[in-house]
């Protein structure tokens, strides 16, 4: 009977059906929910935005996971160190004097690229110093070591910077205040008129729409063209290949003159500059310091999981699901439950479908 | 018992105790006898913390007493069935909670207000919150524990987050309405436990208690591990599909030793509620559970001894950072051990995976020349 | 007649689109010593891992004592009373020799956790079972000079005897033997030969996939000879031996 069940479960009318009864279920949960708050649709779209921008960010962080599985078969359970370090640094150099000549746009992007090559150097040395001797370890033993270099990561953090936060100047104002974009309606005592884009609010004036702030925009731009470089780049160069062909059968690929470890290096590279760039457009939008990077990365995981840790598509749409369900399922509870969606989502991912949603996975049950 | 009727092979012990570990319990036994006598005795007006120049203080060997009990559990998890647990702390959290909760949030649960004033109450409350937490910890395990390596781990990640969060944020009641865990300010004014008429507090009786209690989870612990349990468990650590074929159930029992170890934070957990006399949702929070899997690292993942040795070398490494610090980085603060952690634990997991007890034995055994023999 | 000990009708494995073993069908009689031949590829391995549960079948069925073992997983198997060896010897390694057979008493014996942890006096005396039993096992693969060492150290022969008294020690009705000759040097497989013979002497069924055919001649009752997933032949070793489709199969092989 048992094994009748799980039969159907994986067939596939059976998963479409559950995901079917799934999908319906928790948006009626919550529609309830949100009607207990006097939700309507604006106030969802609202958080929908919202939750996309969180949802970039994972993608990004997601992509850094896929990239080092893919090749080596870790899970780096320190890829979020590479976000906080990122953002960090990017703080760390846009305030120091040498440029202080420069104009702040100038500081901010010349800061930014500093920032990504020194933790993509940072990767690379972790990959040389921890990962490389450990190669044969068995697995345990690499996550440990994976979340040992994380607790190196923000421990020297701490040391570095302190407990307190920082501040990066939001990139369309170069200033700690973010512009606020609007779209809908405007509703003055004498005047009623939509608004799409624009940014000032009259006095006395109401307004119902939703508000984007102007870095979700940096995010989201960033986040597609990171996409449309890291698609150039395995598609239309030969390193790209080189590694995509590794990520597919080391063995085939050894034996066309690929080295598994020149290739393990740059996995680690690729995946603490992907760590890097989301921390450096969140950190406008948050409080740089030093345990910033432990959630996106935890969560940056659960979307790479939904991509069952090998579809670098499935990781994006999975960042993307899991940023929305995650900020529309806080919105309609208590926000204080926010990051506890995507753990909930990790656990039932992983228990029903460890190879993933989106993506045909390595899988995560064991094989009899 | 030792010996067979095959006069030409002498079978070595196969470690029922008394056995081999006989002696190094009751030295142990002993050691730490003598070290609480001194705390209570004061001979010549010395206290515990004096033998160690200030650095490991009473409060120290209990939370030590305390934490090897949880880190034993883990060892079971980790070294003999291969299982990462990152969420341990969640299970540890869950005890102390619900010790705290249950014998001062009475009113608040509606249960009659007399049994926080009997003796045997916060036991109980002990022993229920142990079998609480196995049970929840079979629900939860028997689908995780189906999950391969990396999986596994960070579903109990995930487990542990979101056991820390459900604490912290109350179970999502508003405080003003049914205030359960405090929230972010925990449950103060936890009682001491006593047996009978006799308080064990202060401090030097809670750690004869604790101690017992730790050396009593580390004997029966040893005689699980060289029993058939205990073979069993190694098999699947060795070479799973051959554990199968010869009739051991893996699944069933990597879901056993998850419940056990839970069960054995949930115990540690009630202790530390009692000990720390309130609770607070951030030592179980993921840095927990880490500390927890450190320890486990560093004494040696396979081992019951080890758990003490690692929890004894990590908390000595945080009071001497802590009291020293200062010294070395001036302004300092006491949360500078983080570094430090992390990087013994890349440092073990790389040259010395089997942790001090059974790498480091080894270490010193090729220092001074002798050959290392396979049993 | 009497029900065979163990019984494969129309057994079918497919790897996506790779058909491992089509339509194989053969019976064990209780007693007797079968062997399952075939060139490199042949699906042996495959089979032996469709009996003991380690992979399901995508067709057909397998009965042994009468029950039919399916959907069943590789501990229920042996509980049954079938117990087998590896080709890649899968010893526990940092147990010892003798450590290792005990494992193979963990159907015979049911002591729990509890019991072991207080040490009840059930759980005592079922140890000195377990450890008495398993040293028999030893001494009659000759093993029990080794009983303390690690089993790694073994040779790799030695950890091939280690694995049949592992085996043994299941008190199995059907010995499944993946390969026990590969490996071992002409005095060691002489001794096998006589171990094995011992085994059935005891009244254990032997079903054994074996490459060495002057080995496999000179010890079995009954084989089966498969070829790209198929059985291809069944018999005595005289009928097999003759058989055409058997010579051709093993054309170009190496007779050994």
């Amino acid at each position: 009977m048992q094994e009748d069940v799980r039969h159907f479960l994986r067939s596939t009318t059976g998963t479409l059906v559950t995901s079917g009864i799934a999908v319906v279920v928790v948006l009626v949960l919550i529609v309830y929910m949100g009607s207990t708050k006097n939700f309507g649709l604006p106030q969802y779209l609202q958080l929908i935005l919202d939750g996309l921008r969180g949802g970039a960010i994972y993608a990004l962080i997601a992509l850094g996971f896929v990239a080092i599985f893919n090749v080596t078969g870790i899970i780096n359970l320190a890829q979020g160190g590479f976000v906080m370090l990122g953002a960090m640094f990017c703080v760390q150099f846009y305030n120091m004097p040498f440029c202080a000549g420069m104009s702040p746009a100038l500081r901010l992007a010349l800061a930014a690229v500093l920032a990504v090559i020194v933790v993509g150097l940072i990767g690379a040395m972790m990959e040389r110093v921890a990962i490389a001797p450990a190669r044969n370890s068995p697995q345990l033993t690499l996550i440990i070591i994976t979340v040992g270099v994380y607790t190196i990561m923000w421990g020297a953090a701490l040391l570095l910077w302190g407990a307190g936060g920082y501040q990066l100047p939001a990139f369309s104002t170069l200033d700690s205040r973010d512009q606020i974009l609007r779209f809908g309606q405007i509703v003055t005592s004498d005047n009623t008129y939509w608004i799409f884009g624009g940014v000032d609010l009259p006095k006395g004036a109401q307004f119902a729409g939703v508000m984007i702030k102007a870095q979700s925009m940096w995010i989201w731009g960033t986040t597609l063209i990171v996409l449309l470089g890291l698609a150039y780049f395995f598609e239309r160069t030969v390193l790209g290949k080189a590694f995509r062909a590794c990520a597919v059968n080391r063995r085939a690929a050894q034996l066309v003159g690929v080295s598994p470890g020149r290739m393990s290096l740059l996995a680690f590279v690729v995946a603490a500059a992907l760590g890097a760039i989301a921390g450096i457009v969140l950190a406008p939008a948050t409080t740089p310091m030093y345990d910033m990077g432990l959630k996106p990365g935890l969560k940056g995981f659960v979307a790479a999981i939904m991509g069952g840790l090998v579809s670098s598509p499935g990781a994006v749409a999975g960042g993307i699901l899991l940023g929305i369900l995650e900020n529309v399922g806080a919105g309609v509870t208590k926000a204080g439950f926010k990051d506890m969606f995507a753990f909930i989502i990790l656990i039932l991912i992983l228990v029903l479908r460890p190879h993933g949603i989106f993506g045909g996975g390595a899988g995560g049950v064991e094989e009899e | 018992m030792g010996e067979t009727q095959q006069s030409h092979t002498h079978v070595k012990y196969a470690g029922w105790l008394p056995g081999r570990h006989a002696l190094g319990i009751i030295a142990f036994a002993v050691l730490l006898i003598v070290l609480g006598l001194v705390e209570t005795m004061r001979p010549f007006g010395i206290r515990f913390s004096d033998l160690t120049s200030g650095i490991v203080t009473m409060d120290t060997m209990v939370r030590a007493g305390i934490l090897t009990i949880a880190v034993v559990g883990l060892n079971l998890l980790m070294g003999y069935t291969g299982q990462a647990s990152l969420g341990q702390a969640g299970f540890y959290g869950l005890g102390a909670y619900a010790s705290a909760i249950l014998t001062v949030k009475l009113r608040v649960l509606a249960l009659p207000a007399w049994l926080g004033t009997v003796w045997w109450w916060p036991w109980l409350v002990i022993l229920a919150a142990m079998i609480f937490v196995g049970a929840f910890a079979y629900l939860v395990g028997k689908p995780i524990l189906q999950l391969r390596g990396h999986y596994l781990a960070m579903a109990t990640l995930g487990l542990g987050i979101v056991i820390y969060i459900v604490l912290r944020e109350n179970f999502g009641f508003s405080p003003s309405e049914f205030n359960l865990t405090g929230g972010l300010d925990g449950i103060p004014d936890v009682g001491r436990l006593a047996i009978g008429g006799f308080t064990l507090w202060p401090i030097e009786r809670y750690y004869f208690l604790v101690w017992a209690i730790a050396l009593a989870v580390i004997v029966l612990s040893l005689n699980i591990v060289n029993s058939r349990v205990g073979r069993a468990l190694r098999a699947v650590r060795d070479s799973e599909v051959a554990a199968n074929a010869m009739g051991v159930d893996t699944h069933t029992e990597k879901l056993k030793v998850f419940v056990l170890s839970a069960m054995y934070a949930s115990l540690a957990g009630s202790l530390y509620a009692h000990f720390q006399a309130a609770v607070s949702p951030k030592p179980f929070d993921f840095l927990g559970s880490i500390e927890l899997v450190l320890m486990s690292v560093i004494g040696g993942i396979a081992s019951i001894w080890g758990a003490a040795l690692g929890v004894a070398v990590v908390l000595v490494l945080k009071e001497l950072i802590r009291t020293r610090m200062h010294l070395i980085i001036p302004g300092a603060g006491g949360e500078q051990e983080v570094i430090a952690f992390g990087i013994l634990i890349v440092v073990i997991m790389i040259f010395m995976p089997d942790g001090l007890s059974v790498g480091g034995v080894r270490f010193v055994r090729n220092l001074f020349g002798k050959p290392v023999h396979s049993a | 007649m009497q029900v065979p000990l163990l019984e494969v009708i129309s057994l079918r494995k497919g790897f996506g689109g790779l058909m491992a073993v089509f339509d194989v069908d053969f019976i064990v009689e209780a007693g007797d010593i079968m062997v399952v031949m075939g060139p490199n590829g042949a699906g042996k391995t495959t089979i032996f891992n469709l009996i003991s549960g380690a992979l399901k079948p995508t067709g057909g069925s397998i009965h042994f004592r009468g029950h039919k073992l399916n959907d069943l997983p590789p501990h229920e198997i042996t509980r049954l009373g079938l117990a087998r060896t590896f080709q890649s010897v899968q010893v526990f390694g940092n147990m010892t020799v003798l450590e290792n057979v005990m494992v193979g008493r963990h159907v015979k014996s049911h002591y729990g956790m509890f019991s072991a942890a207080f040490q009840m006096p059930r759980a005592r005396r079922e140890e000195r079972e377990i450890r008495e039993h398993a040293l028999e096992q030893l001494v009659r693969v000759g093993l029990e000079e080794r009983a303390n060492d690690l089993a790694s150290n073994l040779s790799f022969g030695q950890q091939r005897l280690l694995e049949i008294a592992r085996a043994l020690a299941t008190e199995p009705g059907l010995l499944l033997l993946d390969e026990p000759g590969s490996g071992l040097s002409r005095p060691e497989k002489e001794g096998l030969d006589r171990l094995i013979r011992e085994i059935r002497g005891n009244g254990v069924t032997i079903l054994l996939v074996e490459h060495d055919i002057s080995f496999v001649m000179n010890i079995a009752d009954r084989i089966v000879v498969l070829e790209y997933g198929q059985k291809i032949a069944e018999g005595t070793p005289e009928q097999v031996r003759s058989d055409r489709r058997v010579i051709a199969a093993y054309l170009g092989e190496e007779t050994s």
